[in-house]
């Protein structure tokens, strides 16, 4: 059976299906937590999250094989309220898992992804990170395939404006 | 072009690919986020009954309170004299479609309201027709709103309804009252509905002051929709010796969908229509329902549907639907062709306003010369394929404002190893037709 058949059968309430469907997306969405959440607890409960929900809505996903876009949409969207939730509360440094975040230019890179709103963020996670298509992007979030093009290219602009300060300050 | 950016956005996706992943672990909470879920459904179901019945309740009140602010006599006189309504007055009076629905009653006083910690949601009233839901909301904050904006948007029936295009303002305080905020959610429906159910539900996701507040309030509209009027207007016309088929004008309160296609045979593409609007006996003017570029949807069949301002409650003796500007460029000049590999333009419109300024396998940028009182609200690109015909992802497209006589745009692709040269279709162009459409629409 395909992905887009095992789909289809999901959306229509078939519960084996939907298990086949978080098990084919698994590795995609634990990939797309660990780029929020850094640690191993945080990203495993928000794949429990993300199943929960994707469950309760699956009935509205209406393209079958934009269902793995959906999943990852889904999953951005609970890290980045759960990243909000933190900021609130104090962060020890130490409690961010090295393995994700061990040299500087990465660092780097995630200070300026956090920079961006939270709508920008997820479009370049879809887009860079997990290679999905503009056109699929742009059914999956509502809006035409021109305005997802022009925001990719304001958010890169944005990018190179923060490094570029960033190169300023550093030799100084 | 970016190169340097992106380049780190890859080394960092593939950094993350290193990172090991608990995949045992991860089948444990997959089991346990769907058990969650199927337990909660059980709970609602046996719930259910009893919200039915609240619901009710609140349908009733609604009702009442509705039927006594009608009997007013301010309230049917103008927009503003709505109580709550005079807020709302700058964001529908550039809309001659809004501003008839107000007058003609035609919009619902809701007043449903959600409070999370000091914030508060309100629903102040909604527009519903078959073609759409605009929601009129305002949000009370206890301290000032220096930056506010949506994070995501549903709107629930029974289930979670479709839509092509969900529109709101780009969220900005008011700068006398900066703890409120008022805005107007306009939502497409995908296809034209009819509700036999009334309850809905608004889910708004939204960042304030850096805090997530996710708003979710159930309301009951008190009166179903008025029917659409649908012409079937099977009329062709011709300009510049292009055909146009105007096939059908559907007339709803909130917007007027004019579905339009073009004669495969024509010798000239057309791209935009720049100004398309509905005009009666007295040269009065409906717009486009957006400001400047028309909503259009592509359906399978190569049809577009444009949506103009609504003439829904207006009784005019003749009403024409007129387009002045219409962008079209010969057939074999709708589309550019781009060697990245040699830096050359191949192929472009034969008035030779396209130059090529600089490419690479993973973008180009290119300037379009345009005259002093030309404008061109679009970016040009459509699509873009290989030699091939493999069609190659856009990863971003931007365009610039008028400089020096020209436009600046820079197109990034993605290198899959496509083989060049690449042929780009144009999504607009400022070049226009020779003549203009004007025909009459039946009035009833």
């Amino acid at each position: 059976m395909d992905e887009t058949t095992i789909a289809q059968k999901a959306i229509k309430g078939d519960e084996e299906a939907f298990i086949d469907l978080l098990h084919i997306h698994k590795e995609s969405l634990l990939r797309t937590a660990f780029a929020f959440l850094k640690n191993e607890h945080d990203v495993l409960e928000a794949l429990q999250e993300t199943t929960y929900r994707a469950f309760k809505k699956i009935h509205t996903l209406k393209e079958p094989s934009y269902a793995k876009t959906w999943l990852i949409r889904i999953m951005i969207n609970y890290c980045q309220d759960q990243l909000k939730k933190d900021k609130r509360l104090v962060r020890s440094g130490n409690e961010i898992d090295s393995s994700v975040s061990d040299n500087l230019t990465q660092i780097e890179l995630q200070e300026a992804l956090s920079a961006l709103s939270p709508n920008d963020q997820k479009l370049i996670h879809m887009k860079y990170f997990q290679d999905i298509k503009i056109k699929e992007i742009a059914a999956i979030e509502k809006i035409p395939e021109g305005t997802v093009k022009s925001r990719l290219h304001k958010t890169l602009r944005m990018l190179r404006k923060y490094f570029e300060d960033k190169g300023e300050i550093d030799h100084v | 072009m970016y190169e340097k950016e992106e380049q780190k956005l890859y080394d960092f996706k593939n950094h993350l690919k290193q990172v090991p992943l608990p995949m045992t672990q991860a089948d444990n909470a997959i089991m346990q986020g769907l058990e969650r879920a199927k337990r909660e459904k059980m709970q609602t179901r046996a719930k259910r009954k009893q919200t039915l019945w609240s619901m009710a309740a609140v349908a009733l009140l609604i009702l009442t309170l509705v039927t006594t602010i009608r009997v007013s006599p301010t309230f049917a006189s103008a927009v503003a004299s709505i109580p709550g309504m005079d807020k709302f007055v700058e964001l529908i009076q550039n809309d001659k479609g809004l501003t008839a629905i107000f007058k003609n009653d035609y919009y619902q006083p809701i007043g449903e309201t959600q409070t999370i910690g000091h914030t508060t949601l309100t629903i102040d009233g909604v527009i519903l027709d078959e073609s759409g839901m605009n929601i009129f909301y305002t949000i009370e904050s206890p301290i000032e709103i220096n930056n506010i904006s949506i994070e995501n948007l549903v709107l629930l029936n029974q289930h979670e309804l479709d839509s092509t295009s969900v529109s709101y303002s780009s969220p900005l305080p008011e700068e006398e009252s900066p703890k409120i905020y008022t805005d107007i959610i306009k939502y497409t429906f995908e296809e034209p509905k009819n509700f036999e159910d009334l309850s809905f539900t608004l889910e708004l996701k939204t960042t304030l002051n850096d805090n997530q507040f996710d708003f979710s309030v159930p309301f009951i509209i008190p009166e179903n929709t008025k029917p659409s009027i649908t012409y079937e207007m099977e009329k062709e016309v011709e300009v510049d010796g292009q055909k146009i088929f105007i096939e059908q004008v559907t007339i709803h309160p909130l917007r007027v969908g004019v579905k339009i296609s073009f004669d495969p045979t024509n010798t000239k593409k057309i791209l935009q229509f720049e100004d398309m609007r509905l005009e009666d006996e007295n040269g009065e003017i409906w717009s486009s329902a957006t400001n400047g570029i028309s909503s259009s949807n592509l359906t399978e069949d190569g049809e577009v549907i444009y949506y103009l301002q609504s003439n829904y409650f207006e009784k005019p003796k003749q009403l024409y639907l007129r387009i002045d500007k219409i962008q079209a460029v010969d057939q074999e000049d709708s589309y550019f062709i781009v060697d990245t590999d040699q830096h050359i333009l191949l192929h472009s419109p034969k008035d030779g306003r396209l130059a090529l300024t600089d490419s690479n396998r993973s973008g180009f940028k290119m300037t379009l010369k345009m005259d002093l009182a030309e404008e061109l609200p679009y970016g040009i690109d459509r699509q873009i394929t290989d030699a091939n015909g493999e069609l190659i992802d856009t990863r971003y497209s931007g365009i610039s404002d008028v400089y020096e006589g020209k436009k600046f745009m820079d197109i990034g692709i993605e290198d899959n190893g496509y083989i060049n040269p690449l042929k780009v279709d144009l999504f607009a162009y400022p070049n226009y037709l020779k003549g203009t459409v004007k025909i009459e629409i039946p009035t009833k």
